[in-house]
């Protein structure tokens, strides 16, 4: 069947949304009709807002309303480590450990020749400029554990060396809570690389 | 003695198979029947259970019946006293459904602890008479079935390398990058070339014995690794060939050095088969390869697969021919397609296929 035309509108809007089909982006749209209208009113105003606030903080590259972000400008963050992600999200996803209270730097992407993306593409001359300026002791590289990630690690080891600064990466290994049996082989050989002593 | 034993199948919806269900033998197995009529078929659903792959088609809607939703495939396997049920499915929409003895698996690789199979098609011939990468894939599938760490090296490496020559094709100027990425090449070339040598040595070694039989002591076979990279080669050593390699690398726009440029050759009485060989001799190679692949999953895994040789049996002049099954008999269930009568001994079962059913004949 047809929708007439605004709720044909409002479908297709949904759908260019990352992880909605047709039927999810259907579901969304009708139940944004059912809802008061004060309520849709609000949530049109939180999307333009959002993106109307929407700043780059000048200092690590995150998503922000304030330049610098609410972490760069936080003074009881510790000074002495730069934790480098591929994109704001990682940033939420380290926040959320409540173990780390350093400094972030984002990339906003990795190296993908295959894509077009080298180094120049990403946020990486600003990092250099910062570990000049703020002499941080270690630069800890979360980017993710595929290709491009590895690469975007190595390639950030080898620009960093002579700054003569300590440069490491996440470990890799078993998911906490998880069965030893389930775990892919390619994650248990790392796991056993990066064994402990207890 | 415990082989391994495929004692029933049951098909359905199954490309040109409605609905059939068949006992086997523990011997060999003949099947008969014109062409187009479902040979083939029958051997490619047996090849199936052992990994949900078809060495035909990545496309599951192509197994599929034309006028069926899904197809289906229950197997029961012996392995010396114990008995297992296999069963696979797939849907048109592209849903799959696996289960050993009822309980779904999510890795298809479980499926081979338990039923293994070695396949001989007659477009095989061409890992005799072709470019060296259907050689490469033939190593690839081999060695990452029975090792898990050449799978894994493999794939990184292929990755690697799509970027490395996305790089080297793209305007982006960056040696630091270049560096890195050639770095990891060479960390993963040694170990991959060495694996490799080690799998071509041991198969030819087998493959060898194998051709003396069937040749009657005529031929020797040998396999010759061609390798780009020295296997076990140190990463700085590696490193020196890309240096040489370096103006060769900017004129060709692509990664010249490294185990993706590797090849093997098939070498009897010295000379080599793919140029020097006549279609009897490369046949009966392949064969002889096919049989030491055989051999070495026997090492693996204590028990021998079974062989699926599909149309090529005939193809093998008489004294080869008995070789062969002087080889196989008592030791190998094997499943033979043939488009004329065969003699095969006494041991056979003999089943005639013909428009998508199969009757035993008595």
């Amino acid at each position: 069947m047809r929708y007439y035309d605004s709720l044909a509108r409002l479908i297709a809007q949904f759908q260019k949304l990352p992880g909605i089909g047709s039927k999810t982006a259907q579901r969304l749209a009708f139940y944004i009709l059912k809802m008061p209208e004060p309520e849709v009113r609000e949530f049109a105003a939180a999307l333009v807002e959002a993106r109307a606030k929407l700043l780059t903080c000048s200092v690590c590259g995150n998503m922000t309303d304030s330049d610098p972000c609410h972490i760069c400008s936080d003074p009881r963050r510790e000074r002495k480590y730069i934790c480098v992600v591929q994109e704001p999200r990682d940033v939420l996803a380290l926040e959320r450990t409540n173990e780390y209270r350093g400094q972030y730097h984002v990339l906003n992407g990795a190296i993908s020749p295959l894509d077009g993306i080298g180094p120049d593409e990403l946020n990486i001359k600003s990092l250099l400029a910062r570990i000049r300026q703020e002499k941080p002791e270690e630069i800890i590289v979360a980017t993710n554990p595929n290709v491009q990630g590895e690469a975007t690690a190595m390639y950030l080891a080898q620009i960093l060396k002579p700054f003569d600064i300590r440069v490491t990466r996440l470990a890799l290994g078993l998911p906490v809570g998880g069965d030893l049996e389930y775990a892919d082989e390619m994650t248990l050989a790392r796991a056993l690389e990066g064994r402990k002593k207890i | 003695m415990s082989n391994l034993l495929l004692n029933t199948i049951k098909i359905k919806g199954w490309r040109n198979y409605a609905g059939e269900n068949l006992n086997f033998g523990p011997g060999i197995n003949l099947l008969l029947g014109n062409n187009g009529q479902g040979k083939t078929n029958l051997l490619e659903a047996i090849y199936f259970l052992s990994g949900g792959q078809s060495p035909r088609t990545n496309k599951l809607e192509e197994l599929i019946k034309f006028d069926e939703n899904y197809f289906y495939i229950r197997g029961e396997v012996a392995v010396g006293q114990e008995l297992k049920v296999l069963e696979m499915g797939g849907a048109r929409d592209g849903r799959r459904m696996h289960k050993i003895q009822g309980v779904a698996v999510h890795r298809l690789s479980d499926f081979s602890d338990y039923f293994c199979a070695v396949f001989f098609l007659p477009e095989d011939l061409n890992l005799v008479k072709s470019g060296p990468a259907i050689r490469r894939r033939f190593l690839d599938q081999e060695l990452s079935k029975i090792n898990n760490k050449y799978r894994n090296s493999i794939e990184k490496y292929k990755k690697f390398l799509q970027q490395r020559n996305a790089l080297l094709k793209s305007n982006i100027e960056d040696k630091i990058l270049m560096q890195v990425l050639t770095n990891k090449i060479a960390e993963l070339a040694g170990p991959i070339s060495k694996l490799r040598e080690d799998y071509i040595e041991k198969l030819s070694l087998l493959a060898r014995l194998r051709h003396r039989k069937i040749s009657g002591g005529r031929e020797e076979l040998s396999l010759a690794y061609k390798h780009s990279v020295p296997p076990g080669a140190a990463v700085e050593d590696i490193l020196a060939m890309f240096d040489d390699a370096k103006e060769a690398e900017r004129k060709y726009r692509t990664t010249i050095i490294g185990p993706h440029r590797d090849d093997f050759a098939f070498i009897v009485n010295g000379m080599e088969l793919r140029t020097f060989g006549s279609q009897g001799q490369q046949r009966t190679a392949v064969l002889s390869l096919k049989l030491a692949e055989l051999e070495l999953i026997k090492a693996e895994t204590g028990e021998y697969p079974l062989l699926l040789l599909d149309d090529v049996f005939s193809e093998l002049d008489e004294q080869r021919r008995e070789m062969l099954l002087h080889y196989l008999s008592g030791r190998i269930q094997t499943f033979i397609s043939s488009s004329e009568p065969v003699d095969a001994g006494n041991e056979v079962r003999t089943f005639w296929i013909e428009a998508g059913t199969i009757k035993e004949r008595v």
